[in-house]
């Protein structure tokens, strides 16, 4: 390394943050909406992650931006103060007793919907944030089990598990007439 | 049945200048730049961000800084979509008489390509209420706005870096023009490309 190269490594730590992390914002900020299922709330929680990711932006090593600031991005979400209706919701959350059809039933609300992105929204809005957040790491951000793992803070196995519940739970919302589903 | 597709929530417009905002005005951000800084560099190193980073400090205090924070505006302005420029060409023989007509001087247009600083495109852009020429160039995925006036009556011929916001600008007159650089790019390749428009041409 050039003495240039390094002065150059020196003086771009000042804006490393911005350039490995602000690229990340649309990952961000979709986790954070379907998490708080609303555009306010998820802004706040967006800024409050990235400026909780200054914070700890020692400790990032540079292997995976996205994946890093997405599990900074949950947490801010899950345990943000001000969104503890959030919180209260998940301290409950078990894997096993929410893959039964027992939370949120409102079937009426999702006839009223003829359009199938507003039934997609309302059957979003009856999941679980613990189950939205599995779908969104995985079908919208491609991330691997491990990755999601690392974000949920919760094992590769138990992973695919609430995945595939979720997928369950949200196609029986979709299709209450069907009967409840063990897919 | 298919799976539904989820929808994807992008950023809304406004959000990332107000993150990048209040990641800004945080005090962290100060001790940030120095967390990797100990890691990479040694001792020899250490002495040289001291001494530029108390240069470009005493710089900034000196500098009036209304220009500076007009250029770094122009800087943010150009990023958000569709405003990077208003004529989009990498060929200095299409973008200097492009110039013509919209502005009441005539900037000198480089190309860089050669020293890895290629023209991207060019705009028109405000500094301190008067029109001045703005082409962009990029380097390595980094885009670095120059902005171009002539020097004005009794304005005294300067050549300093500064930091704002994150951002390197470096500022010099030459040839009876003012002009600034401004970039996230790193403050020795910023003043690489500084030198390289200095650079007497054929």
């Amino acid at each position: 390394m050039s003495p240039g190269e390094e002065i150059s490594v020196v003086v771009d730590s000042a804006s490393r943050f911005e350039e490995q992390l602000l690229p990340h914002m649309d990952a961000a900020y979709n986790l954070a909406r379907h998490l708080t299922r609303n555009d306010h709330d998820a802004e706040d929680v967006v800024q409050e992650a990235y400026l909780r990711a200054l914070r700890y932006f020692g400790a990032f090593r540079g292997e995976n931006g996205r994946a890093w600031l997405l599990a900074i991005v949950s947490h801010t979400a899950f345990t943000s103060h001000r969104r503890n209706r959030l919180a209260v919701i998940t301290s409950e959350f078990n894997d096993e007793l929410h893959s039964a059809a027992a939370e949120h039933e409102g079937p009426e609300r999702d006839l009223e919907h003829r359009d199938s992105a507003a039934r997609l929204e309302s059957a979003l809005d009856q999941l679980h944030p613990r189950y939205r957040e599995v779908l969104v790491l995985r079908e919208l951000e491609g991330l691997s089990y491990e990755e999601i793992g690392r974000i949920v803070r919760a094992p590769a196995g138990t992973v695919m598990s609430r995945l595939s519940r979720a997928r369950a739970r949200l196609t029986a919302i979709l299709n209450p007439d069907r009967g409840p589903s063990d897919e | 049945m298919s799976e539904p597709k989820l929808p994807y929530y992008s950023a809304p417009a406004g959000l990332r200048e107000r993150v990048q905002s209040a990641v800004r005005q945080s005090p962290v951000r100060r001790s940030v730049a120095r967390v990797p800084f100990m890691r990479i560099a040694g001792a020899a190193a250490a002495v040289v961000l001291l001494a530029w980073g108390g240069w470009s400090v005493g710089a900034t205090s000196r500098e009036s800084g209304a220009a500076t924070t007009a250029v770094v505006d122009g800087h943010l302005r150009s990023l958000t979509p569709g405003h990077l420029s208003d004529v989009a060409s990498t060929d200095q023989h299409t973008v200097k008489p492009w110039f013509a007509g919209k502005l009441d001087f005539s900037p000198p247009v480089v190309d860089g390509a050669a020293n890895g600083f290629p023209l991207v495109g060019a705009r028109l852009d405000v500094v301190g209420g008067r029109s001045v020429a703005a082409m962009v160039y990029s380097r390595r995925g980094h885009i670095i706005n120059l902005f171009v006036r002539p020097v004005a009556a009794n304005e005294r011929a300067t050549d300093q870096t500064t930091t704002r916001l994150g951002y390197n600008v470096v500022d010099w007159t030459a040839a009876g023009m003012r002009f600034w650089a401004v970039s996230d790019l790193n403050a020795a390749e910023l003043a690489q490309f500084r030198d390289l428009l200095l650079a007497p041409r054929p």
